[in-house]
């Protein structure tokens, strides 16, 4: 570990190139330009350092000799922990690679490729049996066919695409509303009652959907909702998974903050709109992902609360792809992954920066 | 912020594709509010039914249309020949004097536009089987007979042997259109041919969509569906609708909409280019089978008229309804049950019309979950969550319980009807076929009614399975064994099939119900296994092979798994083997290995019922003498009431002559089967003997009934396959189906 | 309601403030007013959709049929507790999260630690650990089932090794394949509450320690892991979260009835919920909480005890 008096600092960077840098592992240097590849860049850096600080020198004189003896440690170092996470990232990355480029398959090389984990077995029909289960990387040909059929031909995946979208996007929007007003509560004042309600609500979130399934749906039928979208977007509204997440982000705010607010004059409102909120920017955002995830993903909730078939969303589609069609399943997926990417993309940043705060379950 | 700029646009583009792609939410919502708005208004009101046979006693109805008054124009048929009758709404029945050459019959009738008729004059020669058709012609009628015009085609259409007059219809320009069911002719004013289609399957319906387009319907890609004549192109085109479905049938719309159909046991009108179709109503409420349908319109008052004929008693019966909407105030009000089912049986339908007539307290109409091509998951849970709210259906459909017996009862949904049985002054427990009632009791209690049901067995060549009552796998593949490498166990069977019989037969002995332990690596289960793993795991239909007939004679198909149902299909099935046959049933160990199968109407009570008394209503009417005597047609099953099929075989012993047109006294076939791909192998049975009823008898008394639960079925297909492709071995295989099983057993106890 | 009745009487809860809001003083009476204003929605919603629920199944639970409502008291507990399938669910599952919610902590960890070490393409390896979140489960069980088939490349990779073919979701092994499935979803998102929390540890302390050259095993034991205590908490409450929600893959990817060891809680509950035994169903949902109850105040209690130094 290298000790001594130079300013720096610890980054989550962006880019990913500007910690390219050659001290140690846990702490980093910042310099303005970045440290490159040469040794050079060390020394640039330290010049600059020692503009800032010019007098101490011996230090510095120190530091120069310690960098080149572990230089060459540090490389392997490196590299060894590049090497590690590239074999995650790959372990990671296949199921999406594999998703996307098998979505280019034509549906004969796909059935000719899997047949045999969907082979049917009980109609005594014809099966399609290859042998062997390949797992290919490259399609043999390039094909559209699947994105045509998807995208063109059938508007029943577009009609089922839009029913994610109708049933999801209110979900995270009014969920946030609800949560970002609920966690102020929380934060605001902090009684016996309040943190055992919001107890309640951790054990809410924690029950398996087969537990809560059932009584949503008494709940719908007894509410007259059942068979619409209201009986998937209520329940999604007032989940407590939001709740739980922006209250845990929320107690971190630093309670001077608000008291100088309060001390100034400002009502409870402005206080929520004004410095609660842009606070929580990141964390919304990051919330909002979350929340996208799971709801874009759900799968029981439509099936056992809208009987029409119409209303699902396509997720349940590809729950159920076992059953047939597996040679749209990949496209299908792919363009349903779309919105995913795209909103994660999107968010990532925040996604990062909004648990920064986050952490510890009473907080 | 470059970078989040061109998301953000992704985002903004994928959502308007999907919304293009959707027509909009603005769009989309109130559509699927719509259906649920019209119901509601539609149970303000009411279809009353007034009925009326069209033929009297002794004439078959062949051919029946509707005229654009609602007058009914159909051809009644007895020995002597061919008349052309109309019924008019108000009763009125009239005959169409029409002048028929010698030797002609009326194939078709048809309408045009201007509500005058056209009949399909078929001349033929010869008597008999050998009646060969010689010459077509069209000859357009007014409602009263007055002959307009009559166009010969002489031979011109007659390029197929056995040419038949499906449908006929003339156009606006005066073009004639004849559908011979696998494609059609068309006509030029004058008779002239014009051009023929082939539509390569077979054709439905032809009819004309306000006289300007002619479409017919056939069973494509998506189920039935239109397509349209192109008069230009001379072929089929496309037609633009959205309509397509599994069960139903396609009529004009006459002037009121494009197309009428029935779907299920629902009336729709659906015009071209509109998005969804309008529900008129459902059949079942007016108590008219829809299966039987032949013709119907919708009259400019709104008063629907209907057509249908049934064709399973001896001769057709023609019935004519008129519909007329009532709000549901004026009708007297019956007491309605609610039948559930995922699908509707044909004979459920016909069960449920019959007691709807007749009742005049109760009325039964029928909940179908499967309703608008759902998938069997979400039938399930509707189903489902239907029964377990308390709120299900009053009778509870028993052929198509996607659950078995025991779970419905576990459930706790199910009414015991012993009691009722008991209670009941004319019916009595003792009347009935023991073990037929056997095949819905449970720890003594009767949880449903079957009307009458079928064996399902194996049959064999008496000198290859032997004379005994049962046997055993060791002595199906000592047969096997015996017999040379390119001999048949069964027909058309994979290892899938051969599975699945065997556990429908045998299941239980793997499951101690007592205990709860099950025992599926025991060694009669491997040989099970390897048993099924003898067949082929594919087969393919051959249509050009020899027929099973001809594989039985020349010993390369040694058995028949079938489920028999009448004394003449056993008949049919010594005939077919020329040598003494054994109904010997499924190999097992147990003492019985033939299964005692509904094969008609079979129901259960929801304990929930509110009108229990109604429910039962249906049931003693099952069971009633009267209704228990006259099933439809000999192929639907045993009467479960003893006397009636006594009864029934009484009458399949007694011999029926006729005299034929050299006044030879001759027998007359109780059923004449024919099979093989072009008919060439015709049997006719004749009275049974005594000998062949005593072995139904025997085979009736024999006869086990056997609940297979689906689940434990899946799970050992799931495993067998591994054993199937090779991979594991039975060993292993029936050791992992034992470590599933045992968890799914514990789970249920 | 309730609660806005309870913020109009001051009196009671006066005293058992919590620290936090000591610093109000005065404007406590108001703070609780305007909390349980902001508060209403959620909890009124939280009621009607889970709250009044669950004693709905509570209900359930000791009724015997949910049609005739007979009072049965513990019966269903006692018949579902004596259920072999039952006892097999929840040790199988119990199983599963002793095993695979600590592992999802520690390898999050170490990913994040690699992380925050210097290296190339640090961000881009940072989203690709992300992307499982966004796959479709359908493509999820879809791939996972082609690779770990009998005939798929997971005993391909083997066979060059000289290892037996191993039917993977079909024995013993099926149990691996599914902490893989779960590490494989969930460690992304972890890692990424790591490395927030990592990077929020103040660095003067690290500074200091390394000037009094503490070994890198001491800094990560006595500074980071005290200052990443509430993290490892709430990553321990998410991934357990998780745990519950990787079933839905599982299920997929095996059976109603799969292979013993992989029968866990969810299936019981998916298919007691099946065969529509609501007050079994129930019964087992209420046990289930109760356990989830114990072991969420556990981690409170750790939380209470570990965190506090830290946060002041």
């Amino acid at each position: 570990m290298m000790g001594n008096g130079i300013d720096r600092e610890i980054i989550i960077s962006d880019s990913g190139e500007e910690d390219l840098g050659k001290t140690d592992e846990t702490l980093q240097r910042k310099t303005d330009e970045g440290l490159q590849e040469k040794p050079e860049g060390i020394f640039s850096g330290q010049e600059k350092v020692k503009k800032k600080k010019p007098g101490i020198n011996a230090e510095e004189r120190a530091y120069r000799w310690m960098v080149r003896r572990k230089k060459g440690r540090q490389f392997v170092k490196k590299w060894l922990a590049t090497a590690i996470a590239a074999f995650f990232a790959i372990l990671f990355l296949m199921p999406i690679v594999l998703t996307i480029t098998n979505s280019f398959m034509s549906s004969s090389e796909i059935s000719s490729n899997y047949g045999q984990v969907f082979a049917t077995n009980d109609t005594g029909g014809k099966t399609y049996i290859s042998e062997k289960v390949n797992l290919k990387f490259i399609p043999d040909m390039v094909s559209f066919s699947q994105y045509i059929t998807v995208l063109l031909k059938s508007p029943d995946y577009l009609f089922k695409f839009w029913n994610s979208v109708i049933l999801v996007v209110p979900i995270v929007f009014f969920q946030l509303l609800v949560a970002v007003l609920a966690s102020y509560g929380f934060t605001r004042y902090r009684g016996r009652l309040k943190e055992m309600i919001f107890f309640i609500y951790i054990i809410l979130m924690l029950m398996p959907y087969q537990v809560t399934l059932v009584p949503n749906y008494l709940v719908s039928n007894w509410l007259h909702i059942l068979d619409t979208r209201w009986a998937i977007w209520l329940p999604g509204i007032f989940s407590p998974f939001a709740v739980y997440l922006l209250t845990k982000f929320m107690r971190r705010i630093p309670i001077s903050v608000i008291e100088a607010a309060q001390i100034d004059g400002a009502g409870e409102w402005q206080i929520f709109r004004r410095i609660c909120l842009p606070l929580c920017k990141g964390c919304l955002c990051s919330v909002a992902i979350l929340i996208f995830i799971d709801y874009w993903n759900m799968v029981e909730q439509p099936l056992i609360l809208l009987s029409e078939d119409t209303m699902h969303p396509l997720s349940v589609f590809l729950s159920k792809i076992k059953n047939g069609e597996i040679g749209l399943a990949f496209a299908v997926a792919t363009i349903y992954m779309v919105p995913t990417l795209l909103v994660f993309l999107y968010g990532e940043d925040y996604l990062v920066e909004g648990i920064t705060y986050q952490g510890g379950i009473k907080g | 912020m470059k970078k989040k700029g061109i998301i953000l646009w992704g985002i903004a583009c994928m959502f308007a594709y999907a919304l293009a792609g959707c027509g909009g939410e603005g769009e989309i919502s109130p559509k699927a509010e719509a259906p649920e708005e019209s119901q509601k208004e539609e149970n303000g009101f009411v279809y009353v039914a007034e009925y009326g046979e069209l033929a009297e006693d002794g004439y078959g109805v062949g051919n029946a249309v509707v005229g654009e008054d609602g007058t009914v124009f159909y051809t009644k048929v007895n020995e002597e020949g061919t008349k052309l009758a109309a019924r008019k709404m108000d009763g009125g029945k009239a005959e169409i004097p029409v002048e028929l050459g010698e030797n002609t019959t009326i194939g078709a009738i048809g309408k045009d536009t201007e509500g005058n008729l056209l009949l399909g004059l078929l001349k033929g020669s010869g008597s008999g089987a050998e009646q060969m058709t010689e010459n077509v012609s069209i000859r357009k009628i007014k409602p009263d007979g007055t002959v307009i015009e009559e166009v010969d085609t002489g031979k011109a259409l007659l390029k197929e042997q056995d040419f038949y007059m499906q449908s006929l219809l003339e156009d606006k320009e005066g073009n004639y259109f004849i559908c011979y069911g696998r494609g059609i002719y068309v006509l030029k004013p004058d008779g002239e041919p014009y051009f023929q289609v082939d539509a390569g399957t077979y054709i439905s319906n032809m009819f004309s969509i306000k006289g300007e387009k002619t479409v017919a319907a056939y069973y494509g890609d998506r189920g039935w569906e239109l397509q349209e004549v192109d008069m230009a192109g001379k072929s089929l085109k496309a037609l633009d609708s959205q309509i397509a479905f599994e069960y139903g049938t396609y009529q004009s719309g006459g002037n009121g909409a494009d197309i009428l159909y029935t779907e299920g046991t629902k009336l729709y009108t659906y015009n071209i280019g509109e998005e969804k179709p309008t529900e008129i109503l459902n059949w079942v409420d007016s108590d008219i089978d829809s299966g039987n349908l032949q013709d119907f319109a919708i009259l400019e008052d709104g008063k629907v008229v209907a057509v249908s004929i049934d064709w399973s008693s001896q001769t057709s019966k023609g019935e004519m309804a008129v519909l007329t909407k009532k709000s549901r105030s004026e009708v007297s009000e019956k007491i309605v049950l609610t039948y559930g089912t995922l699908y509707v049986p044909y004979f459920v339908k016909t069960d449920v019309v019959a007691f709807n007539k007749q009742s005049d307290k109760y009325r039964i109409e029928i909940k179908e979950y499967g309703e608008g091509d759902k998938d069997y998951e979400t039938m399930m849970n509707l189903w489902s969550a239907d029964l377990s709210s308390g709120e299900g259906p009053d009778i509870i459909d028993m052929y198509y319980c996607p659950v078995g017996l025991k779970e419905l009862v576990d459930m706790g949904v199910v009414e015991d009807l012993y009691p009722y049985l008991d209670k009941d002054g004319e019916l009595n427990r003792e009347d009935y076929i023991e073990n037929a009632m056997k095949a819905y009791e449970l720890d003594g209690k009767l949880y449903a009614i079957m009307r009458c049901f079928g064996i399902s067995t194996v049959i064999g060549k008496t000198s290859d399975v032997g004379s005994g009552a049962t046997w055993t796998l060791d002595d199906v593949f000592a047969l096997m064994d015996g017999k040379g490498s390119g001999v048949e166990l069964f027909e058309y069977t994979t290892k899938y099939n051969a599975l699945q019989m065997m556990m429908q037969t045998n299941e239980d002995l793997f499951v101690d119900e007592e205990s709860g332990e099950c025992n599926f690596e025991d060694e009669e289960f491997i040989k099970i296994l390897e048993f099924a793993n003898r067949f082929p795991s594919e087969v393919e239909y051959d249509p050009n092979g020899p027929s099973q007939m001809e594989k039985i004679r020349s010993g390369e198909l040694l058995l028949l798994k079938e489920s028999v149902t009448s004394v003449q299909q056993y008949q049919l099935y010594e005939y077919k083997f020329g040598e003494p046959v054994n109904l010997i049933g499924y190999p097992t160990t147990k003492t019985s290995g033939t299964m005692i199968e509904p094969n008609g109407t079979t129901a259960a009570m929801n304990v929930n019922s509110k009108n229990k008394e109604g429910v039962w209503e249906f049931f003693r009417f099952l069971l009633e003498e009267e209704r228990q005597e006259n099933l439809q047609s000999a192929n639907a099953g045993f009467p479960v009431m003893r006397s009636a099929l006594e009864k029934q075989f009484e009458k399949d012993m007694q011999a029926e002559y006729y005299e034929d047109v050299d006044g030879e006294k001759k027998e007359k076939p109780k059923g004449t089967w024919t099979s093989g791909s072009k008919g060439e192998v015709t049997v006719d049975v004749y009275a049974a003997t005594k000998e062949q009823t005593d072995k139904m008898w025997e085979m009736i008394e024999m006869a086990e009934n056997h609940h297979i639960d689906s689940q434990m079925l899946e799970i050992i297909m799931d495993e067998a396959q591994s054993f199937f492709d090779g991979q594991k071995s039975a060993q292993e295989v029936a050791a992992l189906i034992q470590n599933r099983m045992q968890i799914y057993i514990n789970e249920k106890r | 309601m309730k609660i806005m009745k309870f913020a109009g009487k001051p009196g009671k809860l006066w005293k058992e403030k919590s620290e936090k809001s000591k610093r109000f003083t005065k404007r406590d009476a108001r703070g609780r007013k305007v909390s349980s204003v902001f508060l209403s929605p959620s909890v009124l919603g939280v009621l009607v959709f889970f709250v009044i629920p669950f004693f709905v199944v509570f209900f359930y639970s000791v009724v015997d049929n949910p049609i005739s409502h007979q009072f049965v008291f513990l019966d269903n507990f006692k018949t579902v507790f004596q259920n072999a399938a039952f006892r097999q669910a929840a040790s199988n599952t119990m199983k599963f999260s002793v095993i695979a919610v600590p592992l999802a902590v520690v390898l999050s960890l170490g990913l994040a630690m690699l992380l925050d070490s210097k290296m190339p393409f640090k961000s881009q390896f940072r989203t690709f650990f992300l992307t499982p979140m966004m796959v479709p489960i359908a493509s999820i069980v879809l791939i996972w089932q082609v690779l770990f088939h009998y005939n798929g490349m997971v005993n391909d990779i083997t066979a060059l090794f000289g290892a037996g073919k191993v039917d993977w979701l079909k024995s013993e092994h099926a149990q691996v394949v599914i902490i893989v499935l779960f590490l494989w979803k969930n460690l992304g998102y972890n890692m990424i509450l790591f490395m927030a929390a990592l990077s929020s540890i103040p660095k003067d302390i690290l500074e200091v320690a390394v000037l009094e050259s503490a070994k890198p095993w001491q800094i990560f034991l006595f500074i980071k892991i005290r200052y990443l205590s509430s993290t490892l908490l709430f990553v321990t409450i998410m991934s357990l979260i998780n745990s519950f929600k990787v079933f839905r893959e599982i299920y997929l990817l095996t059976d109603d009835y799969p292979y013993p060891t992989v029968y866990m809680m969810q299936h019981f509950m998916n298919n007691t919920f099946g065969n529509l035994d609501y007050q079994r169903l129930s019964a087992a949902a209420i046990m289930m909480s109760i356990v989830m109850v114990v072991i969420i105040g556990i981690l409170f209690l750790a939380e209470n005890h570990f965190g506090r130094d830290v946060e002041g």
